[in-house]
């Protein structure tokens, strides 16, 4: 069991820093190109397959559809920004912040199927309707939602360093500072209160990819290869999400211990918070500014 | 991004923090959604003169898919359409958006040349994959005699990556005139246009309007009497 939990680690960590290595090395967007192009035949492919009826096409939908979502969320969205900020802001856990990372991914494959079956069953909507409302409506509301996210993160580090900077006269114990009361307190994502805005505002974007193979499986009367091949992108882009939760946790890790022992801990934690805070909400207000304008 | 916090005198928390900073300024990874192979055939007059382009779009598979299930269409098995179909895709693609900027953009000797709106379009299906074909007539004809025509075949925006997959044809040319392909390589892409190309985000417009263009696979053609 341990071992399967380092191996599942040491994946993790890899894809990481693949994500990493592609995020800095513009050569890589070529192969990236390459990789979705290529990954995008093969979705359709599987459904013209299926739409003959061949039933081996299952498993060519869904190896292809996982590795579109893999590859795509290596780009922008995805939350993939908010989940590695929040492992820099908080003193979340690898695991705690994997969950929130697999779950928003999984819960954005899901509302991408709401959206747009319900949409067309429901609603009678067609499909530039669909995805009219994903661009128009959702994505601006999700970039808000994060870049609030981002606020309150920023808020709650200047106000961890406003109380560790405040003298405390009654606790004094030699060392030079004043202890923190509740740095790593504010640090802490508390529980649910935290965890279903974070999980929602990603979520509430559907991906564009997602929406296509959607409409496509509904006109070709295979909705249930739709739900399948969506959920299988969400996991795709839960695995490079995940890579990028565990870095930012290990990056806040090596932060903290590079600071220990010199009594500037309780500095640290709300520093970080504050650089995390807004940098999410930097970026999540240029998108939406994009998106609007 | 700008947002480096200069905090602590501890080296390690400024590098960590400015790690993170540069990967997320770069919001990285252009990534269209449709490519769109095809190519672009020039038309000439009697006198030798341009008149017009014939494009040619051929959607990648998955948003041909899309496309027509979007009207309510379904593909045959054999991956083309009814005529009824092509009927009703060929109406459907009638229609361009106002800020339609053409794909094919021209130039002679480096000045823009005005093209008309699309006409003559004409739709079908083979193997899977949308077709689209189209005629820009230029607004004046043009006597490219010893000028050297350059045409990008692109989308400003690069949502859509067009890329020439066809040989252009020189319909109606004067012997001397001789067309080549140009294709945007990476690899001797300047320092500026990666940096652009990593920066860009299909999920938001880029930074840069005209991105499009920077990366485009070009037509070049010399008419020599």
């Amino acid at each position: 069991m341990r071992a399967l939990m380092w191996s599942v680690g040491g994946l993790v960590a890899v894809v990481g820093a693949i994500w990493l290595a592609t995020e800095i090395l513009p050569d890589a967007t070529a192969w990236i190109l390459l990789q979705q192009r290529a990954y995008q035949g093969d979705i359709a492919e599987a459904v013209r397959a299926l739409q003959g009826g061949a039933p081996g096409a299952w498993l060519t939908l869904i190896v292809a559809t996982g590795g579109y979502g893999l590859i795509h969320a290596a780009g922008p969205g995805h939350g993939k920004y908010l989940i590695g900020g929040t492992g820099l802001a908080s003193d979340v856990s690898a695991k705690a912040l994997l969950s929130l990372a697999v779950l928003s991914s999984l819960l954005q494959a899901a509302w991408a199927v709401v959206l747009v079956y319900g949409g067309f069953w429901i609603f009678g909507l067609i499909a530039p309707q669909v995805t009219d409302l994903a661009e128009t409506v959702l994505a601006p509301a999700s970039y808000a939602a994060i870049a609030a996210i981002g606020g309150v993160f920023a808020y709650r580090g200047a106000k961890g360093l406003w109380r560790v900077t405040q003298p405390v006269p009654q606790t004094t114990c030699g060392c030079g500072h004043a202890h923190g009361p509740s740095a790593e307190e504010v640090a802490r994502l508390t529980g649910w209160r935290d965890a279903v805005p974070l999980v929602l505002s990603v979520a509430i974007r559907p991906c564009t990819g997602a929406i296509f193979l959607l409409v496509i499986a509904w006109q070709l009367d295979l909705a249930l290869a739709g739900i399948v091949g969506v959920a299988a992108m969400g996991l795709g882009t839960a695995i490079l999400t995940s890579g990028v939760a565990v870095s930012s946790v290990a990056a806040r890790g090596l932060a903290l211990l590079s600071s220990g022992g010199t009594g500037q801990l309780s500095l640290v934690a709300p520093a970080l918070q504050i650089a995390a805070g807004v940098v999410i909400a930097v970026i999540s207000l240029s998108l939406l500014r994009a998106a609007l304008g | 991004m700008g947002t480096g916090v200069s905090y602590s005198s501890r080296p390690w928390v400024g590098r960590v923090i400015a790690l993170a900073c540069a990967a997320w300024s770069s919001p990285a990874l252009a990534h269209p959604h449709v490519f769109v192979d095809g190519g672009v055939d020039i038309v000439f007059d009697e006198a030798g003169q341009i008149t017009a382009l014939e494009i040619t779009w051929v959607f990648d598979p998955l948003d041909s898919l899309y496309q027509v299930a979007a009207h309510g269409v379904s593909p045959l098995p054999d991956g083309t359409l009814s005529d009824e179909d092509t009927a009703r895709m060929t109406e459907a693609l009638q229609m361009f958006p106002d800020d339609f900027d053409g794909s094919a953009h021209v130039s002679v000797v480096g000045v823009p040349v005005a093209l008309s709106w699309p006409e003559d379009v004409e739709v079908s299906m083979v193997d899977g994959r949308l077709r689209q074909a189209f005629r820009r007539a230029l607004e004046t004809p043009l006597d490219v005699t010893d000028l050297p025509v350059e045409i990008g075949f692109y989308e400003r925006t690069y949502f859509f990556d067009f890329s020439i997959t066809q040989q252009p044809e020189l319909r109606s040319a004067p012997s001397g005139c001789n067309a080549a392909v140009v294709p945007f390589v990476p690899e001797t892409a300047s320092q500026a246009v990666l940096d652009m190309l990593a920066r860009l985000a299909s999920d938001t417009a880029p930074e840069d309007a005209n991105a499009g263009a920077l990366v485009a696979d070009r037509i070049v053609m010399t008419c020599v009497p």
